[in-house]
């Protein structure tokens, strides 16, 4: 009786943990997670603190996440952040690494890293939120900025 | 009751192209009506709305396409924009030729049908369309030409070239009507990629190259104005009734033409009466899929525009008794590679198949008579087969490529953002709709323009071939 006892107690409490966790990452905001990873993949770039944080307060200003994600790309990145593993991952995984470079492109096009050619030499400053009606003509990668 | 020389249905492309032709051939016009369904909302007026400006009160009203149909299919989506100047508005500006072997597919491969008219009859018409929108192009084309494209090439990527130099004429800088140098009113494309509204007014539109046409004094344009039924009498048309601020008005011509896109110009005939068994069937669009090459230590830059480069290696061939034709298309976005150091070494390509309108797609009368009901299904297996081997003729095509990974999305996008092929041309009436000059096969005095008569799709952006086929109509009234 009392293992039978245990086992449900057990079962209640790895599916309250399993809800909570599920919940917290569905209502988990979009720009902590865009933080958190944009934190991550650029940390090897040696960028200065100040330059991710204006990157930050531009992107909530302007509300740019919402025109640059769909809801559900909005999910898939949150759920395959969260539970991918080297064991096992969620289905629509290329669309999640497209989403995760989009949303790591978006922060280093608005610096100055893809202009100066990907240099680990130059120093990364801010330059603006990048945005092709703010700013155009600005394709970093174009012939405009590699002339052949 | 108004009386008109010629009646035109819409401003996008098939129609303005159909009556820029048809003012130069006839100079004895006197009156010609023009029923525009929306507004003209500027581009200027645009750019303001997309960078959160306010904009004018008169262009609050703009009316986009969602509510203008019902389908009740969310899988498939059709895009365009209803109001002066069509879907030039929201195009791309890709402008590939057809294949000749497009007009054949049943000669050649014993799928879809034949077209009525040959690429040999087009090409002069192909030259005209390539003219007037300032195309710019390669000279080597897998496709025949008799003149050289207006503007330079595109500039081609590090990656373009090494595709170019292993296949030749089968990957070429994409032929496109987003200028390469300035030309008119038009700014050269700096390939801010973004072309369903372009910043720098680069690509062609019906506003910013053609829309003096509509200020010529014969011509007569009602906006807010939409077509509903043509009025027929005997095996003619005596001219259009339409809806403008809750009244119906009916207007009368010796031509009427019909250059609404695939959707209204069938619920346009449907309204009227036409018995033809394919009015409005055969309801299609291509279906395309996302693929990246990852490599070795090879950077993807100095490509132009948004669409560098099209590829033709899978395109045409005996694989197409079976499978689709697929078009290749090289995205020149800002797309990276999530790794430090491998920023660039990364290639995006669009993977476009062709389908074979299917009877049961369809577009229908519904309750409201304004808005037509879409019942489409499905695409055809055809274009199933040919997805099912993409992954392995992409590793064959780039396996010279130092390729390290190949990510596929997998699935199709919703939309290619072409309709087509719901009153489909035909040599005869029990086949289709209309003829090789896009004339009603019933109705001798109506024209129906557009996408809307493809009788089959190809892997290709229709609209060249949509604005050629106006121009060549319209020459052929005068002949």
């Amino acid at each position: 009786m009392r293992r039978r006892k245990f086992f449900k107690l057990s079962f209640l409490s790895l599916g309250a943990v399993a809800a909570g966790g599920g919940a917290y990452v569905f209502f988990e905001k979009f720009e902590e997670l865009a933080k958190k990873i944009i934190l991550a993949d650029t940390a090897g770039l040696g960028i200065d603190r100040d330059v991710y944080d204006q990157f930050f307060i531009d992107i909530k200003k302007k509300r740019k996440w919402d025109s640059i994600f769909f809801s559900h790309h909005k999910q898939i990145l949150k759920w395959h952040y969260y539970i991918n593993n080297p064991l096992f991952t969620l289905p629509y995984k290329t669309s999640y690494e497209v989403n995760r470079s989009k949303l790591v492109g978006t922060f280093l096009l608005s610096t100055n890293f893809f202009y100066e050619k990907m240099n680990p030499q130059v120093k990364i400053k801010y330059i603006g939120l990048h945005d092709p009606y703010e700013r155009s003509c600005a394709n970093p990668f174009s012939n405009i900025y590699y002339q052949s | 009751m108004e009386k008109f020389d010629l009646i035109v249905v819409g401003t996008g492309f098939a129609s303005t192209f159909f009556l820029k032709k048809y003012l130069e051939k006839n100079t004895a016009a006197k009156r010609i009506l023009v029923l525009e369904r929306g507004i003209l909302y500027p581009h200027a007026e645009r750019l303001k709305a997309v960078r959160g400006e306010e904009i004018a009160e008169a262009f609050k009203g703009y009316s986009s396409a969602d509510k203008t149909f019902k389908s009740d299919n969310t899988d498939k989506t059709w895009v365009f924009d209803p109001n002066f100047g069509g879907s030039s508005n929201c195009w791309t500006g890709c402008t590939p030729r057809f294949l000749p072997n497009d007009f054949r597919m049943r000669s050649l491969y014993n799928v879809g049908m034949d077209w009525p008219v040959s690429y040999e009859e087009l090409e002069a018409y192909y030259t005209e369309a390539e003219d007037i929108m300032q195309i710019g192009g390669p000279d080597v084309t897998p496709f025949p030409r008799s003149k050289k494209y207006p503007l330079p090439p595109q500039h081609l990527s590090t990656v373009d070239k090494l595709i170019q130099e292993r296949y030749k004429e089968l990957y070429i800088s994409q032929p496109t009507a987003r200028a390469t140098i300035a030309t008119g009113k038009r700014n050269a494309c700096c390939s801010s990629a973004v072309c369903q509204l372009c910043p720098v007014d680069s690509k062609f539109t019906i506003e910013n190259s053609l829309s003096d046409i509509y200020g010529d004094g014969r011509i007569q344009i009602q906006y807010n104005a939409v077509a509903m039924a043509v009025v027929t009498e005997n095996d003619k048309v005596k001219g259009v009734v339409y809806r403008k601020d809750g009244k119906e008005t009916e207007a009368h011509a010796d031509i009427v033409a019909l250059g609404a896109n695939a959707i209204f110009n069938a619920h346009i005939l449907l309204s009227s009466g036409d018995d033809s068994y394919y009015t409005g069937r055969g309801l299609s669009d291509q279906k395309g899929t996302f693929g990246y090459l990852y490599y070795k230590n090879l950077d993807d830059v100095g490509g132009s525009s948004i669409i560098s480069a099209n590829g033709y290696m899978l395109y045409d061939g005996e694989h197409r008794k079976d499978r689709a034709g697929c078009f290749i298309e090289h995205f020149n976005d800002t797309t990276i590679r999530n790794e430090v150091g491998k920023w660039r070494h990364i290639s995006k390509f669009k993977f476009i198949f062709e389908d074979i309108p299917g009877d049961e797609n369809r577009v229908m009368l519904g309750e409201d008579p304004l808005v037509p009901v879409l019942d489409y299904k499905t695409h055809s297996s055809y274009v199933d087969k040919a997805m099912a081997g993409l992954r392995e003729n992409i590793e064959k095509t780039f396996s010279f490529l130092p390729v390290e990974k190949l990510e596929l999305d997998g699935y199709f996008q919703k939309s290619e953002f072409h309709i087509c092929s719901t009153t489909r041309m035909s040599s005869d009436a029990e086949q289709g709709v209309v003829d090789k000059h896009l004339l009603h096969h019933k109705y001798r005095n109506l024209f129906v323009l557009g996408s809307s008569v493809f009788p089959t799709i190809t892997p290709v952006n229709p609209t060249l071939t949509l604005s050629a086929l106006s121009l060549m109509a319209a020459d052929k009234i005068f002949s």
